[in-house]
């Protein structure tokens, strides 16, 4: 862990340590994870613009079935190239001790496909899609499916999720934590 | 409230509203049909309608800001009231970089004082709400700047009272230890990289078996060191040994060389060691404490986990609703999973999950009578045979350890107890589901709850038949340390057997598999039964550790050595799950079976402390009873002293009955708590319903007239070419108004015209019921729910209605935080 210090001023790691859920020791282990994907070109500028193709080369990111939904939200620019500070936010939010709300946020947004703050029909269809991904549920099974879904969750009953009512899942949810989660 | 049910099922029947708006073709789902079956029974509303709104939403302020507003309304200044809210969204517009965005936050959080004092705390708000804050790290930052650098300049320097001080100075050095705590743990995190690829290839569940295994270790090793740092070191101290002849046999049998040693209770002395510095080191003293501290500890942790594990997974989750779709569908995938195979085969069983609670709904809502009664015969055969099974295991052991026990002579009679015994507690559980698959449960999870009750009741019966056979039948001798060498024996063919055994299985098979891909399957790994040989060993290990304190080295080798082979096993020959693992309530139920053994274990050692006589050998030789011990010699307490006088009337029956009365009355008083709340959620719930619709007509109202007012003025400048243009983005201009029944009957009651400007809030003429109660979390959050889908949505902010709306709200909303309760009151007009 010692060779990335070099890299860091220690402010910058006291501003890391206080905005995210790592302590110093983590953040400079992210940094090598991080290097790591593109090791020229990190090593080159500690925080160099890396590619959403490069960024899903890490192994979680990669098979998840979000990965790429993930690199978007994460993405300071919204087009899923990350910096390393995205990478770090990334993490923190996807770490043990970030609070169950703080991920819900974030899941909600990777959730919400077309941005407009409302998991509708077409984004939770495109979720079961992409959970079950080579196979498909025939449509009439789909449709079942989401009026279960919204029949359970849709509490104020317009059709669609809004961000209270996904809250509220997730707060019910004992297991949420225990998935949304990417260990270091 | 009755009025409220009559409604809404008539409007059932009556109001449907068919939209006219064209949705997105994706969402051609035909709603009218499938929504008429809501249990509710409420009126219709078209999916898509809420996108409409919430385009025009978007163009406003985010939904951060709309909570730093309502802060200077309200005093609102823990974090927790700015978190609820915190979702925060960027406005995709070109027109906004995120510079932009920082000023903004920051400047609202500029206004409010908490977090603006110059002070150790205010920062430390400052910056955990920073944290929470939803945003990116680089707009993180820049706000912490501007605001450490306004602060710098503004801040009003009070100056700091003494106890302020010393208050601040307490909790930074308490921050600043914990911070290096969390480095320190974070360095050195025991097995990280194991477990870390363990969850990578078998996701959650399986990794939950090793940290718990990680965690019994780390407790296992803390009472070892303590242990061996006050019992077995000032022991061995006192050298006397006698020397018997040693052989390798004698490890496995824990007798013979063995039994003369500081390994068993019976070799400790009941004087005192002096080797040291003339000062005296009492044995008997050392060895009761140090236990007793061993115990008391590993008994609070333990404790302090159950109910964590359990308060996170059944009370803070409870609500009357269990949500299996949507639960299924936004927690199914094991983020942690980083192998493509895990991934394919988790995709595989999330479909097939879906598909099964799609059948299992289809079935369940025709449940056929004949085929109940018979899988309940079935069960209920099952289950007597099981208990038949259990009770001949009880007197099998009996049998067995009556017979063979009384001589020592030949080593094999010494083994024969355990490898019955580990023989029966491997075999069982394989038969246990076996028999499960047969009796058609409805739910996988109540035939992994009943296999997991039968395989523990089985170990439970298993060490009772022990511990009673030892410490009815047999007084005579040294007892204590012949019943720790047959526990040794017990761990250690445990390990053979389940550990070492099941290892090589594993290996064969997947070897098997690999020559013979089709006949045979992979083997998996069992999480339930691996944690239940986990919790048994566990259980035997705190039985065995008070007749024998070095017992306590053997098992951290041994979970050492468990750790390894099993993580070499996983990772080599086993498949990843297909099924996916309720790992929280499934962990929750493992521990709190940990958490009953505890206690058996507790009670059993306090009969024997209590009222099983001193055999004339151990550190306690002397005494008749080992409380004595600690009463009359260690306390120096007479029978006829004060203390005693207490204890004795505090054992009086009267004393207990009260204390039993006085839980009734609080259990009483609870589960009437409970179902008021449980009431109260239903009502929330119902209003939810309405409010939202209120929020509709609101915002609809809202759209309408700002589509009116753009198109007035744009028909006033450019007469005809704009507006076939932007006919997408107003599409609802020629909507009539929503013939929703509530509604319109909300405003033919109060005699209001049906259209509305938007500076007269139709809130106003709400229902309103007073419903004074008691809330819990369960309907706070509900309430959170509802204040944010109707308050703090953005579409609202900014209209001169909703500030208003808002200040009546948080009026009557705020919970009265000074009595620890929040019992909020609703001013409601009928």
């Amino acid at each position: 862990m010692g060779a990335g210090k070099s890299q860091f001023t220690e402010d910058e790691l006291q501003d890391y340590q206080d905005l995210t859920y790592f302590t110093k020791k983590e953040v400079l282990y992210a940094h090598q994870k991080f290097k790591a994907l593109a090791p020229e070109k990190v090593g080159h500028n500690r925080n160099a613009k890396l590619p959403m193709s490069k960024v899903l080369q890490y192994p979680e990111l990669r098979v998840n079935p979000f990965g790429d939904r993930i690199c978007k939200v994460f993405s300071s620019s919204q087009d899923g190239d990350c910096t390393f500070e995205d990478f770090l936010d990334m993490m923190s939010v996807f770490s043990d001790a970030a609070p169950k709300a703080v991920k819900a946020e974030h899941a909600f947004r990777i959730f919400d496909f077309d941005g407009d703050d409302m998991l509708g029909i077409g984004d939770l269809r495109q979720v079961v899609d992409r959970l079950t991904a080579p196979q498909r549920l025939n449509e009439t099974d789909m449709q079942q499916l989401l009026q279960y879904l919204l029949d359970e969750a849709d509490l104020d009953d317009d059709g669609a999720l809004s961000f209270a009512e996904f809250e509220h899942i997730i707060e019910k949810s004992s297991d949420f934590s225990k998935t949304f989660r990417i260990r270091l | 409230m009755e009025t409220y049910q009559v409604e809404s099922s008539k409007g059932n029947s009556s109001m449907e509203y068919v939209d006219t708006t064209v949705s997105h073709p994706k969402d051609s789902i035909r709603w009218t049909e499938t929504r008429r079956r809501k249990r509710r029974g409420l009126t219709l509303q078209h999916p898509s309608e809420q996108r409409l709104h919430a385009r025009h939403a978007r163009y406003l302020p985010s939904r951060t800001l709309a909570s730093f507003n309502q802060d200077e309304n309200g005093k609102m200044h823990c974090i927790a009231s700015v978190l609820p809210y915190a979702t925060l969204r960027i406005p995709r517009t070109p027109l906004s970089p995120t510079e932009e965005h920082a000023v903004a936050i920051a400047s609202q959080m500029e206004r409010d004082d908490a977090f603006m004092q110059d002070d150790p705390m205010s920062e430390l708000l400052r910056i955990e709400t920073l944290r929470d804050m939803p945003q990116c790290l680089m707009v993180k930052r820049s706000i912490k700047a501007k605001l450490t650098k306004s602060v710098s300049q503004k801040a009003t320097r009070k100056p700091i009272g003494y106890w302020k001080r010393v208050k601040y100075t307490i909790s930074i050095t308490f921050m600043k230890i914990s911070m290096a705590m969390r480095e320190v743990a974070s360095t050195i995190e025991l097995w990280y990289h194991a477990i870390k690829s363990i969850e990578g290839q078998f996701g959650s569940g399986v990794a939950a078996y090793f940290k718990f295994l990680r965690w019994l270790f780390l407790l296992n090793m803390l009472c070892c060191i303590l242990s061996f740092s006050f019992i077995v070191l000032p022991q061995s101290l006192n050298d006397v040994y006698t020397v018997t002849e040693f052989s390798g046999f004698d490890l496995l049998t824990g007798g013979g060389f063995l039994t003369n040693t500081i390994m068993y209770y019976g070799f400790y002395t009941n004087g005192t060691v002096s080797k040291l510095l003339n000062s005296t080191y009492s044995i008997p003293s050392a060895y009761f404490f140090t236990l007793l501290c061993c115990y008391i500890f590993v008994f609070i942790l333990l404790s302090v986990k159950v109910a964590h594990s359990y308060r996170k997974c059944y009370i803070e989750t409870a609500g009357g609703v269990y949500n299996l779709y949507a639960s299924k569908i936004f927690c199914g995938w094991d983020f942690g999973i980083a192998s493509m195979k895990a991934a394919s085969l988790k995709s595989a069983s999330i479909y097939g999950e879906l598909k099964e609670f799609l059948a299992d709904a289809e079935k369940q809502s025709y449940p056929n009578c004949a085929t109940k009664y018979y899988a309940l015969f079935v069960q209920t055969s099952m289950t007597l045979l099981v208990l038949a099974i259990m009770v001949g295991t009880g007197v099998l052991l009996w049998i067995l350890l009556s017979r063979y026990e009384t001589d020592n002579s030949n080593a094999l009679s010494l083994l024969i107890v355990p490898l019955v015994i580990t023989a029966i507690m491997n075999l069982y559980p394989t038969f246990v589901s076996w028999l499960v698959r047969y009796e058609g449960y409805n739910s996988k999870r109540v035939a992994l709850y009943v296999k997991m009750i039968r395989n523990s009741a089985m170990a439970v019966v298993v060490v009772g038949t022990l511990l009673f056979f030892w410490l009815t039948g047999s007084t005579t001798g040294c007892w204590q340390t012949v019943l720790a060498q047959e526990l040794y024996r017990l761990i250690l063919m445990d390990f053979i057997a389940s550990i070492v055994g099941t290892f090589l299985a594993q290996m064969i098979r997947s070897h098997l598999y690999v020559l013979f891909c089709k006949n045979v399957k992979a083997p998996r790994f069992h999480i339930a039964q691996n944690t239940l040989n986990l919790i048994y060993n566990q259980t035997l290990f705190l039985v065995a550790f008070y007749f024998s304190p070095p017992m306590s080295f053997v098992i951290v080798i041994k979970m050492i050595m468990t750790f390894y082979i099993k993580k070499h096993g996983v990772l080599n020959h086993c498949e990843p799950p297909s099924r996916s693992w309720r790992a929280a309530q499934t962990h929750t139920l493992f521990l709190a079976l940990a958490f009953l053994g505890m206690v058996g274990v507790l009670v059993t050692l306090g009969y024997v402390i209590m009222y099983v006589p001193i055999s004339d050998c151990g550190p306690f030789r002397g005494y008749t009873y080992t409380w004595e011990v600690m009463v009359e010699g260690i306390l120096q307490l007479k029978r006829d002293s004060t203390f005693w006088m207490i204890v004795i009337e505090l054992a009086r029956p009267a004393v207990g009955g009260a204390i039993l009365i006085g839980m009734c009355v609080a259990v009483y008083y609870l589960h009437a708590k409970a179902e008021a709340t449980k009431k109260m959620v239903r009502i929330l719930r119902e209003m939810l319903v309405l409010e939202s619709h209120d929020k509709e007509f609101l915002l609809k109202s809202f759209t309408k007239v700002a589509d009116e007012h753009w198109l007035f003025n744009n028909s006033s400048t450019s007469l005809h070419d704009s507006v076939p243009s932007n006919e997408e983005e107003v599409p609802f201009v020629l909507q009539s108004p929503p013939k929703s029944r509530r509604t319109s009957q909300l405003f033919s009651r109060t005699s209001r015209p049906s259209v509305i400007s938007t500076n007269e809030t139709p809130t106003d003429h709400l229902p309103r019921f007073a419903c004074p109660t008691n809330f819990t979390k369960c309907d706070i959050e509900l309430e959170k729910l509802r204040k944010t889908s109707t308050l703090s949505d953005p579409g609202l902010q900014g209209t001169p209605s909703n500030s208003r709306i808002e200040q009546r709200k948080t009026s009557h909303l705020e919970p009265s935080t000074s009595d620890g309760k929040s019992s909020m009151r609703y001013d409601f007009l009928y």
